[in-house]
């Protein structure tokens, strides 16, 4: 089937994700993909029954997102629990973390959460099918690569995607992880890491930047200063500049980087890099590999048992 | 540096490993992608490293079980044998002359040596399609000597061909960065649509060639 399911009326800040772009890097292209991975999986698996990474997305970062259907489908939104949905305009108000009917015509507006916190939503489109490049729809901001920014106009082409068939089914939101963020550190440890509070400079598809709380130049600058070699790296990498400055590296972060490493965050807290609010502070945990792994496992099957679906809990 | 050569953790899904300066990267590289199927493969200047897609508590017993047949005494063969590619080069970068004067040359001894040198991707990596070229064999000039940019440029265009810390490149697209530019070139380092998207693969030797030269 070809044609569009859908345009954008008005939108916020946003690119196209779906799970990103594997298998490429060594050809120098990142994975890329969903800041927040667990809320780009609800929204997938509820339109699409699948956790492959396949289902495209829209990954709204800032503002409101307005989509009208050209063609009956069905629509799958997830975000923050108290993300509020309006169908028609402002006459019927809808629930998030579920799969909504929307019959030709009709406008869905996505109000994101106000609050600096609430962090993306992800607007999944049953029958959308954008084009892929090295075989995702991922917008890589760094790369730049695939999909596309979104803005007023943007077409959603239709493709040969399945269309939902689980129309109300639905997700419990499960609340974020807290505490510390965890970090499997590196060897031998940089002083300065977990003892210290650090102060969120900005956030980005790059990566989020941290100062020191109280000012002071943290991590070492012996350690901050010595040259590193180009290395691999990976999301959640904890970098420190020369400025004393962290650097935790979100999915478009590059292949590779030259500051040194402090660690990298556990795989269970990356989603919570993009909860992150400009001049908040943040501490770090040392977790061991064992922890982390574990920890990610046991949130995995939080996360599934809270769809009210029998196909979706596996 | 009391570095593990069979590979430690990098975080909860990822291990890297220690490259020797005698081991061929390209084939560690091409041994891990065919040993660890569904893991992704990539290296530094020193380095490789093996990411899962998930938190993987196996992933660092798979990566030394690879490791030990791969190093073992019968070593695997080179997946994929290194090509040469040729790179028509115009010697304009606005950098030129501050590298030639930093390497203690003239331009035209730069563009010599710079021609004169044979190149060997040793990795692919900081954005699509961007080989890091290392000297193959004697380095020509003090190419090591060379250091980045003080301050990064916030966009070098398409196609140019730089020099910094003992490597050279070609920047596949515009985009930042803080190499020093010596000229440029019309060749397409990284075309997203082509089922093989990069020019250059690691292990592949690399000649430029001075198109202006070539007239005079």
């Amino acid at each position: 089937m070809t044609g569009q399911v859908a345009r954008v009326v008005a939108c916020g800040v946003a690119t196209v994700q779906d799970g990103g772009r594997p298998g490429y890097a060594r050809v120098g292209v990142a994975r890329s993909g969903p800041l927040h991975r667990e809320r780009y999986d609800v929204a997938a698996a509820l339109l699409t029954g699948r956790y492959d990474g396949r289902t495209p997305t829209i990954e709204l970062l800032a503002g409101a997102l307005v989509v009208e259907a050209d063609r009956d489908t069905t629509v799958a939104v997830a975000g923050p629990a108290h993300c509020r949905l309006h169908l028609d305009g402002a006459s019927r108000r809808a629930p998030a973390h579920t799969v909504l009917a929307l019959r030709t015509g009709e406008r869905i507006e996505v109000e994101r959460d106000d609050r600096p916190d609430a962090g993306p939503v992800y607007v999944a489109v049953g029958g959308w099918a954008p084009e892929l490049v090295l075989g995702s729809a991922t917008t890589d901001t760094f790369g730049r690569l695939g999909g596309a920014v979104v803005g007023a106009g943007y077409v959603l082409g239709a493709g040969p995607a399945d269309d939902a068939t689980r129309v109300g089914a639905f997700w419990r939101p499960v609340p974020p992880e807290t505490g510390p963020l965890r970090v499997v550190l590196a060897q031998p440890p940089v002083d300065g890491i977990v003892d210290g509070t650090w102060r969120v400079r900005d956030v980005s598809r790059s990566g989020v930047r941290l100062a020191a709380a109280d000012g002071s130049t943290r991590p070492s600058e012996s350690v901050a200063a010595a040259a590193a070699p180009s290395r691999p790296v990976v999301a959640g990498t904890v970098q420190c500049t020369p400025g004393g400055e962290v650097i935790v590296l979100g999915p478009d972060g590059g292949v590779t980087g030259g500051y040194p490493v402090a660690g990298v965050v556990a795989t269970v807290d990356l989603d919570r890099l993009s909860l992150l609010a400009a001049d908040t502070s943040v501490r770090f945990l040392a977790s061991s590999v064992e922890d982390a792994v574990a920890a990610f496992a046991e949130r995995q099957v939080r996360v599934r048992r809270s769809f009210g679906h029998p196909d979706l809990a596996g | 540096m009391t570095a593990d050569l069979s590979g430690s953790w990098f975080g909860d899904r990822a291990v890297l490993v220690p490259v020797p300066a005698h081991e061929a990267r390209a084939e560690l590289v091409a041994c891990l992608e065919r040993s660890l199927p569904g893991r992704e493969v990539r290296a530094g200047i020193d380095a490789v490293l093996v990411e899962s897609p998930r938190p993987d508590l196996d992933l660092l017993d798979d990566v030394r079980a690879a490791l030990a047949d791969h190093r073992g005494p019968v070593s695997a063969t080179r997946a994929r044998p290194g090509r040469e590619v040729v790179l028509p080069v115009t010697y304009d970068g606005v950098d030129l002359a501050d590298v030639a004067s930093l390497l203690d040359c003239t331009d035209a001894d730069l563009v010599a040596a710079h021609t004169t040198q044979q190149w060997e991707v040793a990795f692919v990596g900081f954005a699509p399609g961007f080989g890091y070229l290392e000297p193959a064999g004697p380095a020509v000039l003090d190419w090591s000597s060379l250091p980045r940019l003080d301050a990064p440029r916030a966009r070098v265009p398409r196609g140019s061909v730089a020099l910094a810390a003992g490597c050279s490149a070609v920047y596949p697209a515009a985009m930042p960065g803080g190499w020093r530019l010596i000229g440029s070139t019309s060749a397409v380092l990284f075309d997203p649509t082509a089922s093989d998207p990069a020019l250059l693969h690691p292990g592949d030797i690399v000649r430029f060639v001075d198109v202006a030269g070539a007239h005079a």
